[in-house]
């Protein structure tokens, strides 16, 4: 039910992705393999980390994303390399990959 | 409903899926764990397969008749400390393996664990019936659905 969603914490403009006022902005030391937060359609909040996958048993690449959740974790080995410029929605949707 | 079956891969009494998809193998240490587990996926429609022991399940998954292992965390075998490491070691003979750690072990510490040992998701119990029918059909593939199609944040 829609009804029973939360309200934003922040209210957005017409031209930010949804979520994005609940992204966390990068530090300019942070390293390239920091976590993205999004939120999905259930309004579920997500982080994602791209990380090396070189020493794990029947690793199928060098790396993987990590999707995490309260509770639940997804490994994704088949995505593109651009991820990081998905929205929300393609992040969540990123997520049903194996 | 699906029933589950008790799968066993000893000599003579070899365990022979049912025709249609390969039933997910549910390995728990725990009998009422496991009842559990494969209740919920049974009345999910999912064809499911249990098993106790660490050595029985490798042997089910190596005669290739499991695609999916839904697992507790630490469950010994004789090739080492946990089930998930014997398995996904042999990738290359079972590639199209995937092994979902369904465990009471909570703490981030087990997490990293099951994601060094090479788990392809982690699920703590207890999890709702929706969650759990979730996270196995992501892995199992054949009825995989993304809720909705990419959206890259570069495209006008």
């Amino acid at each position: 039910m829609t009804g029973d969603r939360p309200p934003r914490v922040t209210p957005r403009t017409d031209s930010e992705p949804p979520g994005a006022a609940l992204r966390r902005v990068p530090r300019a030391d942070e390293t390239p393999d920091s976590s993205v937060h999004y939120v999905d359609g259930e309004w579920v909040h997500w982080s994602v980390v791209e990380v090396d996958a070189t020493a794990v048993p029947g690793a199928v690449g060098a790396r993987c994303l990590v999707f995490a959740r309260d509770g639940c974790i997804r490994r994704v080995w088949d995505y593109p390399a651009d991820w990081r410029t998905y929205d929300d929605a393609g992040l969540a949707a990123l997520s049903w990959r194996r | 409903m699906t029933k589950s079956t008790k799968a066993t891969a000893d000599a003579g009494d070899v365990f022979r899926p049912p025709p249609g998809p390969a039933p997910v193998l549910v390995v728990d240490d725990e009998p009422a764990g496991v009842a559990t587990t494969a209740g919920r996926l049974a009345d999910a429609g999912c064809p499911t397969a249990v098993e106790g022991d660490g050595d029985a399940a490798l042997g089910l998954v190596r005669a290739e008749l499991m695609r999916l292992v839904l697992t507790e965390l630490y469950i010994p075998c004789v090739e080492g400390a946990c089930l998930v490491t014997a398995l996904k070691q042999e990738r290359a003979r079972l590639p199209r393996l995937r092994v979902l750690a369904y465990t009471r072990h909570t703490a981030a510490a087990d997490d990293a664990w099951a994601l060094a040992a090479g788990c392809d998701g982690v699920l703590h119990k207890p999890a709702s019936a929706g969650a759990l029918e979730r996270e196995v059909r992501r892995l199992d593939g054949a009825d995989a659905v993304e809720p909705r199609s990419s959206h890259n944040r570069s495209r006008p």
